[in-house]
Formats: structure tokens, sequence, C-alpha cells
């Protein structure tokens, strides 16, 4: 009995977990130094600093409402 | 009966604001589009308001008749991909408790709060060479030199399971979820094995379920334009492509309408074929 409601449970967190690898992935490499996707060369805010640099983006910020 | 009356009364009041947002904006745009289709394209800017079957003529030259032939077998295949996942995800998620069933209801949720646009440029990760997936096998052993499967046409089928499948999961489960399962237990008491209880009872039962999933996944996957863009790389062109190249680039708005309306024509078949198999006047999980 426990084997047959162990099967779908990890049926259901595969998916889930390949559902949620991509968003996973974006996120971990926002923190990459390198600029390529893919290549990891350690650790870096760099991107983040960039992003709220960038005067453009603070003001489509502004005009969606969010700020 | 008076009082019947006098309800429906203001009943229909308060539909106004419906059926007013539903002619303003939805009924409204589709007689615009129809217009549009048939007035071509003037030489320089805007259109020419003249009756013309010009851009439907275009439609049926071989190169485009190709593209629509090509987007429904993309559509087919990716529907059957999304029902062979998608269903036992509904099916099982049903048999969770209580405190299961919310979690993982949002957790299937979740991905929507960004656009899918995002998520699929994690799938550009995962796909491109030497990427997430190259690096696992090529860690594994199992391949030698990186795949290429990024602007392939699997990864497009890809694309389009991981963007469709949420809708899929959550029509089965909706489904499956109303189920009476003691239904399925007195199947297996009378003697009927787990698998002739499951197709007699509990996949007819989900039927409902499983079609409008198939109906919310196969009608919009025929018009998806921007996986193809971004996990095909334009290499195969879809009618979604089209569309969205003549009213960008082509600034061929006519031609981009007549062939939306092509297009809605077929989905709007596809939901009246849906109505006719499942004998439904509701579609479950769209209306």
């Amino acid at each position: 009995m426990k084997n047959k409601t162990k099967l779908p449970n990890l049926y259901l967190g595969i998916i889930l977990f390949i559902m949620y690898v991509p968003i996973l992935l974006t996120i971990f490499y926002s923190f990459n130094e390198s600029k390529i996707s893919s290549i990891w060369s350690g650790f870096s805010l760099k991107w983040y600093k960039i992003l709220f640099q960038d005067r453009d983006l603070a003001v489509a910020l502004r005009d969606a409402g969010v700020k | 009966m008076r009082g019947k009356e006098k309800k429906s009364k203001g009943l229909w009041l308060t539909l106004i604001p419906l059926y007013a947002i539903t002619v303003l904006f939805v009924l409204f745009p589709i007689i615009y589009m129809i217009v549009l289709s048939f007035m071509s394209r003037a030489e320089v800017w805007g259109i020419e308001l003249n009756q013309t079957l010009i851009n439907y003529k275009k439609i049926i030259e071989p190169l485009y008749l190709d593209t629509f032939v090509q987007s429904f077998q993309l559509a087919l295949i990716s529907t059957i991909f999304v029902v062979l996942v998608g269903y036992p995800f509904g099916y099982f998620m049903a048999k969770l408790t209580i405190k299961w069933k919310k979690r993982m209801m949002l957790l299937i949720m979740l991905p929507f709060w960004t656009s899918a646009l995002i998520r699929l440029y994690g799938w550009i990760i995962v796909f491109r060479s030497n990427g997430t997936l190259d690096q696992i096998l090529m860690g594994l052993h199992i391949t030698e030199k990186p795949l290429k499967l990024l602007y392939s046409y699997p990864a497009v089928v890809v694309g389009m399971i991981y963007v469709l499948v949420p809708f899929m999961i959550l029509a089965v489960y909706s489904s499956a979820e109303k189920m009476d399962w003691s239904l399925v237990e007195a199947a297996v008491d009378l003697g009927a094995s787990r698998y002739t209880a499951f197709l007699t009872v509990t996949l007819k039962l989900t039927m409902p379920g499983l079609l409008s999933g198939v109906v919310l996944t196969f009608v919009p996957s025929m018009g998806l334009f921007f996986i193809a863009d971004l996990l095909g790389g334009n290499k195969i062109v879809f009618v979604g492509n089209i569309i969205q190249e003549s009213l960008t680039k082509g600034r061929n708005l006519p031609f981009a309408a007549a062939l939306s309306v092509i297009l809605m024509f077929f989905t709007t078949l596809m939901i009246g074929l849906y109505k006719k198999v499942t004998h439904l006047k509701d579609v479950e999980g769209l209306i």
C-alpha cells in the first residue's frame, strides 16, 4: 500500500521540479559574473547593481504604477 | 410568479455591464478584424478602403497553407504530450489531502506571476549548446558533443508543453476533484481490475475535464508565436509568427487580419466539435 501512494507523489514531484527548473536557473544565473549564461564564472551582484542603476527602468516601473 | 418576473428583470439590468464589455471588447474587435481582412494594404502606410479577397487568395498559396499544416501538426503533437503529462498530474493531485491540494495549486499558479516569456528564457539556458542539459548529459557520459537542442523542433515542443500543461492540469483536476471515488471502489468490489475500473469509470467521468483541457491547449497552441521565436529561432514558422510578422515588420494589417480570421474559424470549429463530442453545453474550465 505504501508503494502505491509513493509513486504518484514521485510523479507530481518530478513534474513540478521540471516546471521550476527554468525559473530556478534564471534566478541562479542572475548572480553569475559572466555575461554569458550557462558559463559560471563566480558569484556577483553586478547585474543587480546595473539593474538598480538603470534610469529608464525606474521610469518604466513608475509608469507601470509600481513606484 | 410576479415576484419571479421582477427578479429576472432586475437580473437583466445587472447583466448590462457584462454585455457592454463583451460587445465593446470582444464583438467589436472581431467585427473590425473581419472587415479589415477584406481590405488591402496601402502603397505607403495604412490600409486602403476597398473590398477585396486578395488576402484570402494569398493564404491559399502553398507557402501559407503549409504553415497552417505545420501549425496544426505542432498543436497536435503538443496537445498529445500535454495530455500525457497533465492528465496523470491532475488525477494524482485530486487524490492528495486537502492541505497538499492547496499547496499544489499554489505551486502551479506561482509561475503565472511572471511572464511566460521570461520563463522561456530559462529554457534557453537549459537547451543552448553547452547549456545545463548538455553539461548534465556530457557529465554522465551519455553524449559526447553538445546536442545543439536550442532552435530545434523538440525545443519548441518542450516550450509549448511547458507553457500549456498548467491549463490541462487544472482542467483535469477540477474534473477529478468532483468525481465520486466510491464509484471506482464499487467497480473494483464488483470484480473489475484497477485498470478496467480506471478505463470504465475514472476516465469516463473525467472526460469533460480532459476534453476541455485539450481545447484549452490546442486552441492557443495554434496561435502561440513567441515560443517558436524564442526556442525555434525563427527556423520553423507557424501561423502565429506570420500574423505577428505581417503586423509588425510587414505592416500588412489586412493580411494579418485575414490569417486571424481563418485561425479563429478553425478554433471555433474545434470548440464546436468538442461540444458535439461531449454533448455539453458548457466547456468546463472555459466557461
